[in-house]
């Protein structure tokens, strides 16, 4: 209860209430625009947080990943362009309800249901946590390179448009996390003569270019796009009806997206279409989910707000990120000086309660923002792209910049966004390099000393139980993608063999 | 059976390794009590053959994911278009002039020039938002989180 309390005060400060407001417009903000990301926001406000105590910092950005995941429904159902992906599968019913004239009914059934979804999954967060930080306290270097390791195959298997293209770009992302002086012996790796490469690439430049200047490249080709917007009329909760209606699909929504947020891939985009995929199964009226029905709606939004929280479970308990986002979270995290894991939550609990009710309070501030403000963030597709996208480069190059004061790393964020812009064009996703990069130095070090433990053998690594079973999980998440796709190849062979015997 | 791009792009992918791999080969050797460590060029060593083992597979690659390649194939036929490249040179000429110009004229000029590169004719607008844009970043980086903005040449700072 101290510990509680502890946590509570540490966001009972007028600053930090403000970071967090803060935190959920522009987390709204972002999500409602198309082409700017939760993560892409989330490594753009890093350095917004320099002088920031840790705790508001992580609260302002937990705050925003929250509130990212709901504002892209604004315009999924307003101007059926979703402005994030977790938000897509929410246009496939709320566009077609607006649509009918009940924008305001859709936009209500979003907000209540984000809200409820995100309750439920910080709920999960705060009795899970503490619970996987006490059983992972007892793992060694074996078992969390072996965690490490499944953490990069899931989000490589899960994401993007290819596993192998994904398993590569996280190995490099690994790779780059090794520039710089060897911890251990001090030796230099990879730094090319250039001194300001000793420490290694800092990653907030990294994942700036990766993010937004990728995607401003991306958007340079993409011309001005007229929507087709539709008038909220009054945005109001649910009522007594739809109430009844989607009760149980944002419980199950929600704790499906709990789940697949626990999990390390990218949870809330893959939650949202198993949130409606399993309310329109679970419908008795399957046939009319695309028309504007409001389970179509509450279910992928509680499942991708469920997921925030499912997601933010690995990264508190145990330092592995369970999404994009959360990896970013966890980089800034490492930035303030904490270094989450079992033992952070073991020596200083009052954080994640500090965590817990700052996204407690950043779900209650977005309801209010989503009923009161939609129209209002509905507009601001309106911003020209010759306005929006300059800006985000000009934060992007002081966000850089700002951490040490160096060119050198303006330099590493316009590199990286370059690099990031090729390797969408060529299939490959930013997201595991990130993921890569931010899991490196754990990688290496426990390999590290798992290898002298065990004498430099992986085969006596395997005897210990834990380490075995993620292993295996590893394996399943790699061969689990080709076992699809050519399970698949199957499929479509017999059907065509079907087609020409007919 | 093989897609010529992704073949293209696994043997870039291999001589990058390749290189890369014998850049390990020069790393120092740390002193003789540290050596029952893992020695500073086998883990970049190991990653780099993984990465290598992973490029071989992605000439192939189209014969299993029928459904996701397609996807990759439009992605990168999309024509990179001149305002793409512009950008590019823009944002590099930018980069290359900022510690000459000093932070707060990088911002200025990089608010005039991408807008204006991007297609943006409403002088008045691009104006207003470049003086605009300007003042607000300098004052919430340099006055409120105390970031030391680098004068440049024309000594343009804020204290």
């Amino acid at each position: 209860m101290d510990a509680f309390l502890a946590g509570l005060s540490m966001l009972l400060d007028l600053s930090a209430i403000g970071a967090i407001v803060f935190g959920v417009l522009i987390g709204v903000l972002v999500g409602a625009l198309p082409g700017l990301s939760s993560p892409m926001a989330i490594a753009l406000l890093i350095p917004f947080t320099i002088s920031m105590e840790p705790a508001a910092a992580i609260a302002m950005l937990a705050a925003l990943y929250c509130a990212g995941t709901f504002g892209g429904s604004i315009t999924a159902i307003l101007i059926n362009a979703p402005g994030a992906p977790p938000a897509a599968a929410t246009a496939l019913d709320g566009y077609p309800m607006a649509k009918r004239g009940e924008a305001g009914r859709a936009l209500g059934i979003a907000a209540f249901s984000s809200v409820i979804g995100g309750l439920i999954g910080l709920i999960i967060l705060l009795l899970a946590a503490p619970a996987l930080a006490r059983f992972a306290v007892n793992f060694t270097s074996a078992e969390y390179f072996a965690l490490a390791l499944f953490a990069l195959s899931m989000l490589a298997s899960v994401s993007g448009k290819s596993s192998i293209r994904n398993l590569i770009a996280g190995a490099v992302g690994v790779l780059i996390s090794t520039i710089g002086l060897h911890l251990t012996t001090g030796v230099e790796r990879f730094t090319f003569g250039f001194g300001d490469l000793q420490e290694g690439l800092h990653f907030v430049p990294v994942l700036i270019g990766l993010f937004a200047i990728g995607e401003m490249l991306n958007q340079a080709r993409v011309g001005d796009v007229v929507y087709e917007r539709i008038r909220a009329n009054v945005i109001r909760l649910p009522s007594l009806d739809d109430l009844r209606r989607i009760k149980y699909t944002i419980l199950r929504s929600s704790g499906i997206g709990t789940f697949v947020g626990i999990l390390p891939a990218e949870g809330a985009t893959v939650a949202a279409i198993m949130g409606y995929n399993e309310a329109r199964r679970w419908s008795s009226r399957k046939e009319e989910f695309g028309s504007g029905v409001p389970e179509g709606i509450a279910g992928p939004e509680s499942a991708n707000n469920a997921a925030t929280g499912g997601a933010m479970v690995p990264t508190l308990a145990l330092g592995i990120p369970g999404s994009t986002s959360t990896a970013l979270i966890l980089g800034a995290m490492i930035m303030h000086g904490l270094k989450p894991g079992p033992f952070l939550l073991q020596n200083q609990p009052e954080f994640l309660y500090a965590i817990f009710a700052a996204m407690i309070l950043a779900n209650l501030i977005f309801l209010a923002v989503g009923l009161a403000g939609a129209k209002l963030f509905s507009q601001v597709t309106l911003i020209p792209r010759t306005i929006l996208w300059p800006s985000v480069f000009i934060l992007a190059m002081i966000g850089s910049y700002a951490a040490a004061s160096s060119f050198f790393d303006v330099w590493v964020m316009l590199i990286s966004g370059i690099l990031g812009y090729f390797m969408l064009r060529f299939g490959f996703s930013p997201a595991p390099l990130i993921m890569g990069l931010i899991l490196g130095t754990i990688i290496e070090e426990n390999f590290s000393k798992a290898m002298i433990i065990h004498d430099n053998s992986i085969l006596s690594m395997l005897e210990r139980p834990l380490v075995l079973l993620f292993f295996i999980f590893t394996a399943i998440s790699l061969v689990g993608p080709v076992y699809s796709a050519l399970r698949a190849r199957r499929r479509d062979k017999k059907l065509l063999a079907v087609i020409e015997g007919e | 059976m093989v897609d010529r791009i992704d073949a293209i792009l696994a043997l870039t992918l291999i001589l990058i390794c390749g290189a890369l791999y014998y850049e390990t080969t020069g790393f120092e050797q740390p002193a003789l009590f540290l050596g029952d460590n893992m020695l500073p060029a086998e883990f970049p060593q190991i990653l780099l053959v993984i990465i290598g083992a992973l490029a071989l597979t992605l000439p192939f690659e189209h014969l299993l994911e029928r459904k996701r390649h397609p996807l990759i194939r439009k992605a990168r036929r999309a024509p990179i278009g001149f305002t793409t490249w512009a950008t590019i040179a823009l944002l590099v000429v930018i980069l290359a002039l900022a510690e000459s110009l000093g932070t707060i004229l990088t911002i200025l000029v990089s608010s005039l020039a991408l807008p204006a590169l991007w297609g943006e004719r409403r002088w008045w607008l691009l104006l207003l938002y470049a003086i605009a844009f300007t003042a607000a970043v300098t004052y919430v980086f340099a006055v409120v989180l105390r970031v030391y903005f680098e004068p440049g040449l024309f000594g343009i700072t804020v204290r």
